[in-house]
């Protein structure tokens, strides 16, 4: 049990630094072969986690030349399109011009339902308000509406809007977060000061965001 | 660039961990099927004294050969070995001449089997 307990640790952490060496993207856009990477990492972790006759090395080993393949395939396929094509398939249109295409939609297995669900879930509720619908290689459907359908932005509503910058959470439970502060071109002594204008520590705040322009919101701690 | 430099570093790992393995597994099955050879041998002379101090011997460079053999091989087929090994100076006599063949002829091909069972055959790929 203790071996199983050791193993778990030593496996975690070596999980742990797999995916992060595997970057971001692994987690936030899955592409197929990504995704079936990841599984396979999990399931050949658990080997030698489970069964202590298992030596650690016959699922380190694995896991190292899975994640080396990962990263040189990603690296090939930013590098040659034509390979990216290869491994990840490209981009289809089954909507044109408002007009379903059949025969695509055929050849990628997809049924009429699948389509309508992955629209409602973007918010479209009507196949007559797409113009381009657009499946893209990690599964998910891009869309554009028809002319009458989209939301008009800003620009084409003639309307200024002031550029404010992004807000973020500058402090969460009481902690600084300094990437953030840097994010908005801010200081740590700005924030400082902000709290002592508001006749407050950080140990009374719960949440403050700020923007660029040193707009800022304050939610007080609960007192217990 | 940096994770590229990484995946270089991780594959040269695992071919050298692979490589370590195979040519350690190879040096420890050598050695070892002599040593088994050389008391199968006694035995056949009736030599019993010798074949003893060779099992003795046997079962101590075992304990030693299974140590390092454990980051690569099943633990469990290790074992199996190490249980047959432990056993053998029972039958260093004129009476268990036949149960030490064969006993010594298992670990042997339990052995090999564990060390073939490694090498980059087709066998073992496919």
């Amino acid at each position: 049990m203790l071996i199983s307990i050791i193993r778990t640790f030593i496996l975690y952490l070596f999980i742990l630094l797999a995916l992060r060496i595997m970057g971001k993207r692994q987690l936030s856009e899955m592409q197929t072969s990504e995704l079936v990477i990841t599984l396979m990492m999990s399931d050949i972790a658990v080997i030698p986690m489970s069964n202590t006759s298992q030596p650690l090395l016959s699922g380190v080993i694995p896991i190292l030349i899975l994640i080396s393949l990962e990263i040189i395939f990603s690296v090939l396929m930013l590098k040659s399109g034509k390979f990216r094509n290869i491994v990840c398939g490209s981009p289809e249109m089954v909507i044109r011009d408002g007009e379903i295409l059949q025969k695509q939609m055929r050849r990628l297995r997809m049924t009429t339902e699948d389509l309508c669900v992955q629209l409602r879930q973007q918010g479209i509720f009507s196949l007559d308000d797409v113009q381009y619908c657009i499946v893209e290689t990690n599964g998910d459907i891009s869309v554009l509406e028809k002319p009458d359908k989209r939301v008009p932005t800003a620009s084409e509503l003639g309307v200024y809007i002031p550029d404010k910058g992004i807000e973020v959470v500058v402090i969460n439970d009481s902690r600084y977060l300094s990437n953030s502060i840097n994010l908005c071109n801010l200081t740590r002594e700005w924030v400082d000061n902000t709290l002592k204008e508001n006749n407050l520590t950080v140990d009374d705040v719960f949440i403050m965001t700020a923007n660029r322009n040193g707009e800022y919101k304050i939610i007080r701690r609960d007192m217990p | 660039m940096k994770r590229l430099w990484f995946a270089v570093v991780f594959l040269v790992v695992a071919g050298s961990l692979s490589t370590i393995e195979v040519i350690s597994v190879q040096n420890d099955y050598y050695d070892f099927i002599d040593t088994v050879d050389r008391a199968r041998l006694a035995v056949m002379n009736s030599d019993y004294e010798k074949a003893d101090k060779i099992s003795e011997k046997m079962k101590e460079d075992w304990y030693e050969k299974e140590k390092h053999l454990n980051y690569f091989l099943e633990h469990s087929s290790l074992d199996e070995v190490g249980t047959e090994i432990a056993g053998l100076t029972d039958y260093t006599d004129d009476l268990s001449r036949n149960e030490f063949l064969s006993v010594t002829d298992k670990i042997k091909r339990q052995f090999a089997s564990l060390y073939r069972s490694e090498l980059p055959y087709g066998e073992n790929i496919f």
